[in-house]
């Protein structure tokens, strides 16, 4: 165990002062620095030095500390430092961030050189942040994975969990589209839950949050992020360990003289792969397809053809809602440290504009870190960091507007690709100015998505304010206490409001005409306060017997509340939100709540010879989120792990190759908690909206009744999970591998589980149902190149997972889903399944056999075609409800149970969602002044459902004046019997089809980043400490065979329903140009 | 130091732990545990209006699935809407309409069962308020029971609500048990309700004790027909019906269509109560939130948005229930009209087209001589009274019962009971005679100047006999008639519907035709009643085939037609005749050769149409006696059956 900082202070000599917000709680602890702040002096022998990276360049601001003391001193700009020791043998400790600590005995020689060796590659004295503590490497017994903090910094992103992707084997970072600001999905080791939320508990220099708003932290001040995979690491989060655990620290300052620092760039970003759509000529010839008499009316007037569109360009309306995006961020901040006080104070601007217009983003964030050591025995620190971010725009992939939604055609991609691309007996040139165009035909209203985009404002707006304080306290040497004090205030606010420009509020449509301009807004507000006591005791016996033992008290404690209304026919188009209270008002939304969770923990690390190494820990959770008054209000969650450091065997030893060798095995139980604070309590509600009235007497009368059913029997969802690990180094840890094997079991599933509808009632939430999530990592680190000239290290991991459920509900063997806002023709179909002893999420529909051709049918007399006895018919949900009208060109599914019916009972999985390995490549090269990071990413084996060529290759009916891809130019007609594209207005499209499933495999270069560094000589006199120039690239080149915009793609999230690709807001590819620089 | 630090780690921990208990027993801010409702009497009031409120409850039931899908696919109308697969006979039990349906009825029972357990929880009630709440609880109950033992057969008979996830796994009842059981709660319920009358009343969506008598008289003839077969239970229908008869709290209305006009208008009939029951909905466009409203498919199809409303008609009428009416067929005059004004009233003699949002659109003729392509007329938008018009909510309410079902019912269990008695003669004919009206009907228009010039059919409009009056527009209700021309000269004018209640003589006015000058009086005749009367001295089986005929007639349109045609063993046998009269005809033929029934002519605007007519017959089999139990239920319900052949 490594001896935590408290010893490593000197004399305090300043103080600062801040103008902390808000928190009394952070108050008081700055009143104890001031209070408690004492002076300690030690002084004998005086000793200079120089600190020097491996090519010998100095280096300034390192921290050097007397071993055992609180005399410190930081190099100076030319690498040098002065520092006074005790006469007798003293131990000096340099270090430096991402440098290896370096502990040097002092012997005669008063004038040190001293060589300090970055933290890649030989690393197993090097400190891991483990949950409550940290560890040395080469201590830590559970599976452990870090993220590459340095290099995720090099990508161009607004938030870390954009860069995390890749990073760390077993963790799967996904996007469902591109939408400036969105929350990333983060899972580690395959979906637990099979209804509940899978992502990992979050912990923010040491604040347990359950779901953060993550662009609150700026990437840039993140120091270390960790990410805890295994039983044995998460189990002493318990009730909240089981999705694993992210645990991030955020940069502190270092001791001596203030540093500055500025990150800056600057950047476009822009769309590089657009759909492919018809073009005027094939546009019109489609349309005189599907109706002649309205082609001829519309666009063969004054003597115009078809051949008169050939060489009409038409209105590429993608490019009319996409741009190119201006993206830039600066960071400034200024750290330091002197006597006892180490302060860090940065802010941060983000400007991310949307590459499809009027969508951006923006952050401002400021963060405060000071930390006091007050006297030998007792340090205080507090941290504060608040953020304001605001995302604009429509969002693409959500019909947005609350009113008349479920209609694909608020989807504003979905719109742009369908839009005519030209005007037939209207101007041509109008149709980019009408609002409506004035060819549609009745009940199709689809806006000029143009003014969708600019006219429909939304607008999400996030503050959030985190005060987090300590104080710690070493009674001894070997038992220390530490309280923490941590609140974390978030307030969110959506505004909606839809003018006279919107489909929702133009007189000319349906939903307008119905509610008139309206509008909508809802603030929320999350308060959540921690404390938290640890006290730790460490001990080495000898040198065979090393101990650690942790305890923990914890209470934390969340409010949450929701309040805002929505009004319709508001009176003034001009003032936007403003005025709408003047409006008619629905929907008011006035909610509050709150959950309590209070945690035992213990925890023992023990090391005997060096070799084999123990770690036993329990955790007792108590929430209110469970009965108080029923056996289940606490859950246990213990863990075991041993690993065997075999390399420090003899029979190993002899092996020079190998540097490092370590088996590790855990097991232990981990809980999911993440349910509605009182799902224990059946719910009696007024819902609002128009369900919930009786009529009599032609008035109406409140209808109250219970609305979700409660279960007083509710549990902690647990997860076993067993881990078995092989850690080896091979020639000094040039090499260096991780192996993990994992096999996790998540029983007592907390399910939102369907239960017979003659209850009343359509679900429960209930403890039914287990999962697996069985797999295998691999992590490897290489030096490739060392030396004077080029270096190349570079960093591989890939992870397969396989997810499986061993059990539902007991009654049933699957859960299907339909996939809503398809639009009323498919909202209710079927497009997934859960089943046992498969993957959470499979798709689920039809098999495609081609189309119906012209054998399949009898003619008649009269022309008409009748299909043969012997050739099945489709007569599924949304069907044709007779063989008379299966028509040749209708698409053709397979007729599985062979009934000569196609219909639900043919429904089978034509898709699996769930990748078969995902993995990074990250390369650092450096070159003298210049160094590259080049990172790949990818994934196997996974399908997409995209659902953009249902409603885009000859979706039912296909409307005139509706736009579809160019795909479907080679559609089924007589003559062109394709068993791939249907003929316009077949029958029977309106199911979720393997037609449409795509392989979803992508390698993708997500990240190049070119730096140069002036040399330090020309700097230093031009006073930097540092100057780095760099040109860096995000979502470069992707190789892929998916045929939609992107394959990293899941519009309906990552539960049920992945990997379903409809009207995705583009990916963006960005280019920027950056500055490191350093005062 | 050291102690300060203790000092101040051990308070702050203390602290913290003194809020630990309320830490972990937080009370819900934002709604209402079961435990702390049910003390007032606005509480129970609240709970009820939720047990009533699943009648009109979203999509589900009185709103367009029941309507459009579940109830539809007989003889008296049929679904163009492919996606009904239900009103197709296809329906399998993924099917959506029929898991709502369910899920709907069972909602209703659990928050019956949920307020009857819970009301004693409350205080300062008056005994009766309480008995009535009980009763109308008891009542809801069963008649969700028994809508759902008839459209599902054997059901779970879940009689005390739902405590927790093992609750549901609850085996089924027979069909007859249930019946049981639904007769035995409203024979409890009729008598806790014996003093809440209609005349009590102003208003029709609370059940009162002759709407359980009538309930009991319906349920009574299920319990007594196919495929149950209690047939003891007939003479239990007769005894309910007659109870209703002779509490005399309801009579007919003398105009059938003011029943209708009445729903739409929200107008509740005080003085006859002939709807003795109904489904409340409820439109204030004011407070779009507060509405309960229906989606209006069953109508004349209406597309653009104008004071009438708009309709995207999913139903059609067959050329079956035209026919069913007493009419007379004439070739040359090109007329085919009925003394009784129910047919023209329950299929629309016309369709809208036009219409901008201040004008209404037109109505046009449809042709005479067509009837396959005829919508529903019963429920017309224009009369709503709402204003301004949600064009695609409807508040119009929905009549659960009617007194002249009553006296069908009474008339159809005496002929069960005791035969074609002349007490079901009595009964039978006061509905018939109710058709056709009273006063006098316009038998013919006199031309007293031929005119000139006409080059094309001038439009003959006859003044009203009935005029309903609303705030933006006034719609009247006359006989109509239509004119040949040739020469110039209008040669004749023809009734087509002659209408009835004239006390004078009404105007004719000639407008249109391109020609001046005609002129025209109208010819008034009294309208003898005994006309309507049924045939006398008939047997046993063919008094029932006129029952089974006048039901037709009567209560089309009602959501009853499916359910009787099973009863009476009749439905499969109906829905393929209707099939095969759709693509071919049938075999009666006018004394001029054409056929009584013809086929539903195809052309290419409704080649979908015929198909899908046809297809019902294809289509139904011996297991769509009842609904598939839908997979809802089936897969998490161990106990759980299904229904042979699903």
């Amino acid at each position: 165990m490594k001896r935590s900082f408290t010893k490593h202070a000197e004399q305090f000599s300043q103080r600062m002062s801040f103008a902390v917000q808000r928190c009394r709680g952070i108050l008081l602890i700055i009143g104890l620095v001031a209070a408690f702040c004492t002076t300690a002096t030690a002084q004998q022998r005086q000793i200079t030095g120089t600190v020097v990276d491996k090519k010998g360049e100095p280096m300034p601001g390192v921290s050097v500390l007397v071993k055992g003391t609180q005399t410190g001193a930081p190099t100076d700009l030319n690498g040098k430092f002065t520092i006074r020791v005790p006469q007798d043998k003293a131990v000096l400790v340099f270090s430096f961030i991402g440098y290896l600590t370096k502990e040097v005995a002092v012997g005669t020689d008063n004038n040190l050189k001293i060589t300090l060796n970055e933290n890649e590659g030989t690393a197993l004295n090097e400190v891991v942040i483990i949950g409550y503590g940290q560890q040395a490497k080469k201590d830590v017994t559970g599976s452990v994975g870090q993220a590459s903090v340095t290099d995720m910094q090099k990508a161009v992103v607004r938030s870390f969990e954009e860069s995390l992707a890749g990073r760390v084997a077993g963790v799967q970072v996904s996007s469902g589209d591109g939408q400036p600001g969105d929350a990333l999905n983060i899972v580690i080791r395959g979906n637990n839950s099979v209804t509940g939320n899978n992502s990992p508990l979050y912990v923010i220099d040491g604040f347990p949050i359950e779901n953060p708003d993550n662009n609150i932290l700026n990437p840039n001040e993140i120091e270390t992020l960790t990410v805890l995979k295994d039983a044995s690491s998460t189990a002493i989060y318990g009730a909240r360990g089981a999705n694993g655990v992210i645990l991030i620290t955020t940069k502190k300052g270092k001791m001596g003289d203030a540093v500055i620092n500025y990150n800056g760039y600057y950047g476009i970003s822009s769309v590089t792969k657009r759909q492919q759509l018809m073009n005027p000529y094939q546009f019109v010839q489609l349309q005189n397809e599907i109706n002649p008499t309205v082609t001829a009316a519309t666009y063969f007037t004054n003597g115009k053809t078809l051949d008169s569109y050939k060489d009409n360009p038409g209105i590429d309306w993608q490019d009319q809602v996409l741009r190119k995006g201006p993206f830039s961020n600066h960071n400034l901040s200024i750290s330091g440290g002197s006597g006892g006080t180490r302060y860090f104070i940065s802010g941060s601007y983000t400007n991310q504009q949307g590459v499809v217009i009027a969508s951006d983003y923006k952050r401002g964030q400021g963060r405060i870190s000071l930390d006091q050591q007050v006297n030998k025995k007792l340090k205080v620190g507090v941290t504060t960091n608040y953020t304001n971010s605001i995302s604009n725009g429509t969002v693409p992939r959500n019909q947005t507007s609350s009113i008349g939604g479920n209609d694909i055609n608020f989807n504003l991609l979905y719109a742009a690709w369908s839009y005519r691309p030209v005007a037939g007996s209207s101007d041509p040139g109008s149709l980019l100015d009408d609002l409506l165009d004035p060819d549609l035909i009745t009940g199709d209203q689809r806006i000029n998505p143009i003014y969708s985009a600019l006219n429909e404002y939304n607008k999400r707006i996030n503050n959030v304010f985190i005060g987090n304080a300590y104080a710690e306290y070493s009674f001894t040497k070997n038992l220390t206490y530490r309280v923490t004090a941590a609140a974390n205030l978030a307030k969110g606010r959506n505004e909606v409001f839809n003018n006279t420009q919107t489909r929702a509020g133009s007189p000319l449509t349906i939903q307008g005409q119905a509610n008139g301009i309206n509008g909508s807004f809802l603030n929320t507000e999350t308060n959540d306060y921690i404390t938290e006591n640890v006290l730790t005791y460490n001990k080495a016996f000898n040198k065979n017997n090393v101990l650690t033992a942790t305890g923990i008290y914890s209470i934390q404690y969340d409010k949450s509340k929701a309040n805002g209304y929505s009004a319709i026919h508001v009176p003034d188009d001009t003032r936007g939100l403003d005025a709408l209270a003047y409006g008619t008002i629905t929907n008011p939304v006035y909610t509050t709540s709150d959950y309590g969770l209070q945690s035992f923990a213990a925890r023992l690390n023990y090391s005997w010879m060096e070799k084999y190494l123990f770690t036993a820990s329990i955790r007792a959770d108590g929430s209110s989120k469970f009965d108080p008054n029923g056996p289940n209000q606490y859950g246990y969650f213990p863990s075991g792990a041993i690993a065997w450091r075999l390399g420090q065997e003899k029979f190993i030893k002899k092996y020079d190759f190998i540097s490092n060798a370590k088996l590790r095995a855990s097991y232990g139980v981990t809980g999911n908690n993440r349910i509605g604070p009182y799902d224990y309590q059946s719910q009696i509600t007024f819902y609002n909206g128009s369900n919930a009235y009786y009529v009599f007497n032609n008035a109406i009368v409140p209808a109250y009744t219970i609305t979700t059913l409660g279960n007083r029997d509710l549990k902690w969802e647990s997860t076993g999970q067993f881990d078995a690990g092989l850690d080896l180094g091979f020639f000094k840890d040039r090499i260096q591998l991780e192996l993990d094997y994992y096999d996790k079991r998540t029983y007592d599933l907390l399910l939102n589980t369907p239960i017979p509808t003659s209850t009343g009632y359509a679900n429960i939430t209930a403890n039914v149902g287990k999962t697996q999530n069985r797999g295998f990592e691999l992590t490897l680190n290489t030096i490739n190149l060392t030396g004077k000239g080029l270096n190349w290290s570079s960093s591989f991991n890939i992870s397969f997972n396989k997810n499986k459920i061993l059990a539902l509900n007991g009654q049933t063997d699957n859960l299907l889903t339909a996939v809503g806002g398809q639009g009323n023709a498919l909202n209710n179909i079927v497009g997934y399944i859960a089943k046992v002893g498969k993957p959470i999420s499979q798709m689920y529909g039809l098999v495609y056999d081609g189309n119906y051709q012209l054998s399949d049918f009898t003619r008649l007399p009269n022309g008409t075609y009748l299909l043969k006895d012997n050739v099945p018919s489709y007569s599924g949900s949304n069907g044709v409800a007779t063989r008379a009208l299966q028509q040749p060109g209708d698409p053709k599914y397979k007729d599985i149970n062979g009934d000569g019916l196609v219909n639900d009972n043919d429904l089978t999985v034509i898709g699996d969602p769930n990748p078969i390995h995902t993995g990074g490549f990250n390369n650092n090269f450096t070159y003298k002044n210049f160094d590259l990071n080049i990172f790949l990413q990818w994934s196997y084996g996974n399908d997409i459902y995209n659902a953009n060529r249902v409603n885009l290759e000859g979706s039912t009916p296909i409307g005139l004046t509706v736009n579809q891809l160019a795909t479907y130019v080679n559609r089924w007609t007589p003559t062109n019997p394709s068993n791939s594209y249907y003929r316009v207005n077949a029958n029977g499209t309106r199911v979720t089809t393997s037609r449409v499933v795509e392989d979803g495999s992508f390698m993708r270069l997500k990240t190049v980043q070119l730096g140069y560094t002036l040399p330090s000589k020309i700097l230093q006199k031009a006073g930097f400490k540092t100057l780095r120039a760099y040109a860096a690239a995000q979502n470069i080149a992707t190789l892929t065979g998916y045929s939609g915009p992107d394959p990293e793609v899941s519009v309906k999230g990552y539960g049920l329903t992945q990997g379903y690709d409809f009207s995705a807001y583009p990916r963006a590819f960005t280019v920027t140009l950056g500055l490191n620089l350093s005062l | 130091m050291k102690r300060h630090i203790i000092n101040i780690a051990i308070i702050g921990s203390l602290v913290f732990s003194v809020s630990c208990k309320k830490v972990l027993q937080t009370t819900p801010t934002s709604f209402l545990a079961p435990a702390n409702y049910f003390q007032t009497q606005t509480q129970i009031d609240t709970y009820l209006a939720s047990v009533y409120d699943v009648l009109n409850n979203d999509v589900f039931w009185y709103r367009d699935q029941f309507r459009t899908q579940i109830s539809e696919g007989t003889d008296e109308s049929y679904s163009t809407n492919t996606a009904a697969l239900a009103a197709h006979y296809s329906a399998a039990p993924t099917e959506t309409s029929v898991n709502n349906l369910w899920k709907a009825i069972y909602q209703g029972v659990e928050r019956a069962n949920t307020l009857l357990e819970n009301i004693d929880k409350a205080s300062g009630l008056t005994d009766a308020y309480k008995r009535h709440t009980i009763g109308e609880c008891k009542f809801l109950r069963a008649y969700y029971l028994f809508t759902a033992t008839q459209h599902f057969g054997d059901v779970p008979l879940k009689i005390t609500s739902t405590k927790s996830p093992a609750d549901g796994q609850i085996a089924f009842t027979p069909s007859k048990a249930v019946y049981d059981y639904v007769i035995q709660e409203m024979t409890d319920a009729e008598a806790m309700l014996i003093d809440q009358k209609a005349s009590n009343l102003s208003y029709t969506e609370r059940v009162t004790y002759t709407t359980v008598e009538a309930m009991l008289a319906r349920v009574c003839l299920f319990a007594a027909g196919n495929p149950v077969n209690d047939t003891k239970r007939y003479a239990d229908a007769l005894a309910w019906a007659k109870k209703v008869v002779a509490s005399g709290e309801h009579r007919l209305n003398p105009d059938y269509r003011q029943i209708f006009i009445n729903e739409s208008a929200d107008l509740y009939d005080n003085t006859y109560h002939e709807v003795m029951w109904e489904v409340g909905f409820y439109f204030n466009a004011s407070l779009p939130a507060l509405r309960e409203i229906t989606n209006p498919l069953i109508g004349v199809n209406n597309n653009s948005i104008n004071p009438y409303g708009k309709v995207a008609a999913n139903t059609r009428s067959t050329a079956i229930l035209y026919r069913a009416y007493t009419s007379t067929y004439n070739p040359t005059a090109q007329t085919d009209a009925s003394p009784d004004i129910r047919r023209d009233w329950c299929v629309a003699p016309y369709t809208l087209t036009g219409g901008t949002t201040t004008t209404n659109p037109t109505e046009v003729p449809i042709a005479w001589n067509s009837w396959w392509m005829r919508y529903p007329g019963k429920w017309r938008r224009q009369y709503e009274t709402a204003r301004p018009i949600d064009p695609n909510n409807s508040p119009q309410n929905s009549p659960l019962m009617r007194y002249s079902d009553v006296l069908l019912m009474l008339a159809e269990a005496e002929n069960e009971v005791n035969g074609p008695t002349s007490v079901a003669y009595d009964a039978i004919n006061q509905v018939r005679r109710r058709g056709y009206g009273t006063g006098s009907r316009v038998s013919s228009v006199t031309i007293t100047n031929a005119g000139t010039g006409y080059t094309t059919v001038p439009t003959i409009t006859i003044g009203a006999s009935l005029t309903f009056n609303n705030t933006l527009f006034t719609v009247t209700n006359g006989a109509t008639a239509t004119a040949l021309i040739s020469g110039g000269k209008i040669t004749s004018i023809n009734i087509t519907s002659p209408n009835a209640f004239y006390t004078t003589v009404p105007t004719v006015t000639i407008t249109g035709g391109n020609g001046t000058g005609a002129t025209a009086t109208a010819v008034l005749q009294t309208i003898d009643q005994t006309a309507a009367d049924l045939t006398p001295g008939l047997t046993r089986d063919d008094f029932r085939l006129a029952i089974q005929n006048e039901r037709l007639k009567e209560l089309n349109g009602e959501f009853l037609r499916r359910q009787d045609l099973k009863r009476w063993g009749i439905l499969l046998s109906t829905v393929k005749s209707r099939g095969d009269l759709a693509s071919s005809g049938g075999t009666n033929r006018f004394p001029n050769g054409v056929q009584m029934i013809p086929p539903l002519s195809s052309s290419s605007s409704n080649v979908n149409d015929l198909a899908l007519a046809i297809a019902d017959g294809q289509n139904i089999t011996d297991r769509f006696i009842y609904l598939p139990i839908p997979s809802s239920e089936i897969t998490t319900n161990a106990k759980s059956k299904q229904n042979p052949g699903f």
